[in-house]
């Protein structure tokens, strides 16, 4: 189905089934989805997974969402919980067995990219160390290139803070980057 | 103002480095899991698991029968709604500041979440306290807290199908929580041992009632109707918490949380709530073997009232070597035949 016929589709008696939804929504979301998932959490696998999630979120919510834009904002905001989420989890993981390793799966198939895997290694590293709201908020501003009203409705926070975590975070993130940042353009 | 004013290479910056992330093909697994969410807990429960679980059934109440006392089956003996120890925390019952908040400045909530962990009496609730997230309510962060099921403490599980969209949101309506949950909640397949359901049932009672603080009734809801049965579980009425005592836990520990790093030259306070016989709650810290450090404290909190005492321990640590250990809280067993409840987190002592 495609999205002129989609937009056709939205009264109550033609009412576009959560199935096509799925398809459609995968088709043009999972791999940007991902890959937002991938600037959140790091590694490839799980980012993987919390988009899967949200899909499946997404699918059981079809009947309240119904509309295609409602349904992108919704996986956004799923992604990035569970993507919070899942640091939270990792955290505690982390300290129980004392055992992390700083470079595991950051799975790259190429290095096709203006940046060397090295530099993308660091960029997520950096990502990393950022409290989750200042990553949040950069990733959504500068990645997804949100309004900063989205993404106060998407994070549930004031434009106010948007804004704040914004600076805060960019500031942090060239301070993390040093020359990376800056040779880069 | 356009996003690229002050950072005009930010946007390319982040995107050249997920530029190459492929992720694999994931739609037949996505549909796969919408068609039949899977349940994920031990299946090893035996035959007296099973028979204790038949005494957990959610009690229904009357949707029309406003009256407090009516959805509170547990305060036998006072016959009060007012909040009990053993689910409602208040400022002062909360744990303070979490470890697992590594961020500065995480804008979140502690709520009490409700999971369930083994006993000597069958699988039962514990409560443990989290730090929901904003941009959800509390009500519904600590629900989704439950039903998710990423409790800190690794003992703990949800009886809840993982990944999929069991519950949606949570609000109250009338006197009424309303709990609303989805396609996968609702299936006709779900699969689950019956006291797994009915446990998971009550993790969610037990949990909207402590996020609100009242014993209110609980009431499943599927696009906007009240649902005959959510995971097998008659839902159909509001229903209320199953009894206190048959469904929690009897100790369960508030503070230390999982994984609290402390220093030894401060006495570790150890929080919890329990229900005991004559009120004798004993808590002692040990090694990864098993070897006590730091005997047993007792303490008394209360018992012969339906409800879970509150009781507060202090620990001397000065003699403990840095490393970790566990913080154990029991009942007393007067049987002696291994029927206590225990309650244990992990800690981190440091110098």
């Amino acid at each position: 189905m495609t999205h002129a016929a989609l937009a056709g589709a939205v009264s109550s008696a033609d009412r576009w089934s959560a199935d096509d939804a799925l398809e459609e929504m995968y088709a043009a979301h999972w791999r940007p989805l991902v890959r937002l998932a991938v600037l959140l959490v790091r590694d490839v696998g799980t980012a993987e997974e919390v988009v899967q999630d949200a899909f499946v979120a997404m699918h059981g919510r079809w009947g309240k969402l119904n509309d295609n834009n409602l349904a992108l904002a919704y996986l956004r905001q799923t992604v990035v919980n569970r993507s919070r989420s899942v640091l939270r989890h990792r955290v505690v993981v982390d300290r129980h067995l004392r055992s992390t390793d700083p470079h595991a799966s950051t799975t790259a198939p190429a290095d096709t990219g203006a940046l060397a895997k090295a530099q993308r290694g660091a960029v997520l590293d950096a990502l990393a160390q950022l409290p989750d709201r200042q990553r949040e908020v950069l990733v959504l501003r500068y990645y997804l290139e949100l309004s900063e009203a989205e993404i106060a409705e998407a994070l549930g926070i004031a434009r106010g803070s948007v804004k704040s975590h914004a600076s805060r975070g960019s500031a942090a993130l060239r301070a993390l980057l040093g020359d990376l940042w800056k040779d880069e353009s | 103002m356009s996003p690229h004013d002050n950072h005009p290479d930010l946007h390319d910056l982040l995107s050249d480095t997920v530029a190459d992330v492929e992720p694999s093909h994931a739609l037949d697994e996505i549909r796969a899991r919408t068609k039949k969410a899977k349940p994920r807990w031990p299946y090893a429960a035996g035959a007296s698991i099973l028979a204790v679980a038949a005494s957990l059934t959610a009690f229904a109440v009357l949707a029309n029968d406003p009256a407090p006392e009516a959805v509170d089956p547990g305060s036998s003996t006072t016959g009060s709604p007012s909040p009990s120890a053993s689910d409602s925390p208040s400022s002062s019952d909360s744990p303070s500041p979490s470890p697992s908040a590594s961020a500065t400045e995480v804008p979140s909530e502690t709520v009490a979440v409700y999971y369930i962990g083994a006993t000597p009496n069958g699988p039962r609730l514990y409560r443990e306290f989290q730090q929901v997230v904003t941009g959800v309510d509390a009500l519904s962060g600590a629900i989704a807290a439950a039903v998710d099921g990423r409790p800190l403490d690794s003992d703990y599980y949800s009886g809840w199908p993982q990944g999929a969209d069991s519950f949606l949101e949570a609000y109250v309506m009338d006197g009424v929580i309303k709990v609303e949950v989805g396609d996968s909640a609702v299936g006709a397949d779900f699969d689950s041992p019956e006291w797994a359901a009915e446990l998971a049932i009550e993790q969610v009672i037990y949990t909207a009632q402590a996020a609100v603080q009242k014993r209110l009734p609980v009431q499943f809801v599927y696009r906007g109707n009240p649902v005959a049965q959510v995971l097998g579980v008659p839902t159909s009425e509001p229903l209320a918490n199953g009894p206190v005592l048959k469904t929690l836990a009897l100790v369960s520990l508030t503070t230390p949380s999982e994984g609290t790093v402390v220093d030894n030259d401060e006495p570790l306070v150890v929080e919890g709530v329990g229900n005991s016989f004559e009120g004798n709650i004993v808590t002692w810290v040990e090694d990864l073997s098993g070897t006590v450090v730091v005997d047993q404290q007792p303490v008394i909190a209360g018992w012969l009232e339906e409800k879970l005492f509150p009781y507060e321990v202090a620990l001397d640590l000065s003699s403990v070597a840095p490393g970790d250990y566990v913080v154990i809280s029991s009942t007393d067993d007067p049987s002696g035949e291994g029927r206590a409840h225990v309650d244990s987190r992990s800690i981190q002592v440091v110098d």
